[in-house]
């Protein structure tokens, strides 16, 4: 079977001689296709400016967010105060650009904890199936039972206000939606041929699951990590508001929107932009998890 | 001491339950193999062809433990697969292997090529470390594949290539068995002949054992030693390859060949052609499975699972047309095996 080389081959290879081969990767494809979508680079945008403001906030906001300026407080936005003040005169743009840093990060945080607890647990259900996952849904099933929100608020209630608190129970309240949809990609592939010919070559359990099944499902991951990080922004926003979430002075969005709403007739830009914060960030997420599904899964448009 | 055989299938049967959601209902089963014995000797090639549905592609994956085993054995070497722990039939994997039918659903999308050849190859350390690069360039020039194609992924590839690239999956391990299910059917003819040829060189080179399972009976005449038929879970001829060409006994391989087509237009084709669609095979036909389509039906057919019997050298079929044995308790056993 050996090749013969034809002169048109060789004159091809001289051609070409020393030039590397361009390797194109699922990865970039799916990044060819996102490049061509409007909405989802928009979203990406407002995601890496919310980025920019969470990592350099110290440098952007030009008060501190805990500083009370009395003589300025209750202004609405001028150029001295851009999106105005509070009723203890704390600069109301400083404290958004501080509350992208909280909220980017603890959803970060919250997400990654609920993959490592109910994304795992999904893919070892999904993997194992039978016993295991009968055991491990049913246990999801219980939390999911209950309304999330409220599951949530139950939990800060029992464990208190604070950073590790609140993502425990944002973990735990996602933590069975997550493994259900785990478990749906893992699924997915367990049955497909590639699985079963490395089942062939003697792939050991973890590697098959790790090299073989994760990978393969990583787009339809993304996606959900994406559409959980806006999920999980709003979660905080909301416990926040209710008063079960971050203490005060913390210039997290919720407790911003929460602080302002008793004034809210009178002063609506102390809700205004909390909100817009919120409303933006999280549509951003969206919009870019939208695009990313249609990037990853073409048929699907 | 080294034996002839380097597998025997024995009573093999591959029952897959329906799922029905009623209670207190004895649960019926999808018989995809139901009592399939064979032997196949080292270095040498059997085919197993039939129609799709037939239990060929569960006969292979139940060989190599893919999917359980319901009953029966298969001795690989001597050793039961069947029975074998997950952790000692992972460390037998190299031995065997398999090439699946579609060289597109085989190959992870997400690994370069060279790391779809080579995974197993460092997982079973086969190769010391310092080697591996030029044993993976290697394998891959044996299969006709440029070893600079080692970071491209599979779906770069035509199916040809692809289908190359698990025949290189499978040749890195230095197997001794390997499954072919269905190698060529999903590539065009000009390419088939590429990759049959493939296989056969490296049969000739590596004295590879090969069950080649198909529905192609010119590509298993072409690679075969032995061939045989199956039809609803049972094997019903077998025999050398020249025998069973030459003088097919059982009605359903008669009916196969009539069906092969011929390259001259002036030669007259006597198809045998079969009425109706194969039998469910949760629940078969009684006595002969083959009764409900079989041109040459006889009454004895519905009362009796005709016996695999040798009629020539090599040679064996189940067919009521030929005489049965006489010897009744010979014939219990097999029967009782049909019947659950």
């Amino acid at each position: 079977m050996a090749k013969r080389m034809t002169p048109a081959i060789a004159r091809f290879k001289k051609k070409h001689a020393g030039k590397t081969i361009q390797v194109s990767t699922p990865g970039k494809e799916a990044w060819r296709r996102l490049r061509r979508n409007r909405t989802a680079l928009l979203g990406l945008a407002i995601i890496l400016l919310m980025l920019i403001a969470a990592i350099f906030a110290g440098w952007i906001a030009p008060y501190e967010y805990q500083q009370q300026i009395y003589a300025d407080a209750y202004q609405t936005p001028n150029a001295r105060h851009l999106f105005g003040t509070d009723n203890f005169g704390r600069d109301l743009f400083s404290r958004c650009v501080y509350g992208a840093r909280y909220s980017l990060s603890l959803g970060l945080m919250c997400v990654i904890a609920s993959f490592l607890t109910g994304g795992m647990l999904g893919v070892i259900a999904g993997y194992f199936g039978g016993r295991v996952d009968n055991l491990i849904m049913r246990f999801m099933d219980m939390f999911q039972a209950i309304p999330q929100v409220m599951l949530a608020i139950s939990i800060t209630a029992a464990l208190g206000n604070g950073i590790p608190q609140m993502i425990t129970a944002i973990t735990v309240s996602t933590m069975p939606t997550i493994s259900k949809n785990c478990r749906a990609a893992i699924l997915n592939v367990k049955n497909a041929d590639y699985v079963e010919s490395s089942r062939a070559i003697g792939v050991g359990r973890w590697r098959m699951i790790f090299r073989h099944m994760i990978p393969n499902s990583v787009g339809v991951m993304v996606i959900f990590v994406v559409g959980l990080m806006g999920a999980t922004i709003n979660m905080m926003a909301s416990l926040s508001y209710l008063g079960v979430g971050l203490n005060p002075p913390t210039p997290e969005w919720g407790l911003i929107l929460s602080d302002g709403k008793g004034f809210f007739t009178a002063y609506p830009h102390m809700v205004l932009f909390p909100s817009l914060m919120i409303l933006f960030t999280i549509l951003a997420f969206n919009m870019l998890g939208d695009g990313l599904r249609d990037a990853f899964d073409p048929r699907l448009k | 001491m080294e034996n002839q055989d380097i597998l025997v299938v024995k009573n093999l049967k591959k029952y897959y339950p329906v799922r029905k959601f009623e209670l207190g209902r004895e649960k019926s089963f999808v018989k995809a193999v139901d009592d399939v014995s064979f032997t196949i000797r080292r270095g040498t090639t059997m085919g197993l062809v039939g129609e799709s549905g037939c239990g060929k592609t569960t006969v292979g994956r139940t060989i190599l433990r893919l999917h359980d085993v319901t009953a029966g054995q298969v001795l690989f070497d001597g050793q039961n697969l069947a029975k074998l722990s997950t952790r000692t039939l992972r460390k037998l994997r190299p031995q065997m292997q398999m090439i699946f039918q579609d060289p597109y659903s085989s190959l992870s999308p997400r690994m370069p090529v060279g790391e779809i050849i080579g995974e197993a190859v460092r997982e079973h350390k086969i190769v010391p470390k310092s080697q591996y690069k030029s044993y993976i360039a290697r394998v891959m020039r044996d299969c006709g594949l440029q070893p600079q194609y080692f970071h491209r992924y599979p779906h770069e590839f035509s199916g040809g290539q692809r289908q190359r690239i698990c025949i290189a999956r499978a040749v890195a391990l230095n197997p001794r068995f390997i499954i072919c299910d269905e190698p060529v059917s999903a590539l065009d003819v000009s390419i088939q002949a590429q990759i049959i040829n493939l296989m056969m060189d490296l049969q000739d080179q590596f004295g590879y054992t090969y069950l080649f399972i198909s529905h192609d009976l010119s590509v298993v005449e072409h690679i075969s030693d032995t061939i045989g038929v199956m039809y609803l879970g049972n094997i019903v001829e077998m025999g050398d390859k020249k025998s069973v060409f030459a003088n097919p006994m059982h009605p359903y391989t008669r009916s196969l060949l009539s069906a092969v087509p011929v390259s001259d237009p002036d030669v007259k084709m006597n198809r045998i052609i079969l009425s109706g669609e194969m039998p469910s095979p949760v629940n078969p036909p009684s006595g002969c499975k083959f009764r409900t389509r079989c041109p040459n039906v006889m009454k004895i057919c519905a009362e009796k699972a005709p016996v695999f019997k040798e009629y020539e050298a090599g040679h064996s079929v189940a067919c009521h047309l030929y005489p049965q044995d006489e010897n009744e308790t010979v014939n219990e056993p097999h029967e009782n095996g049909q019947e659950k």
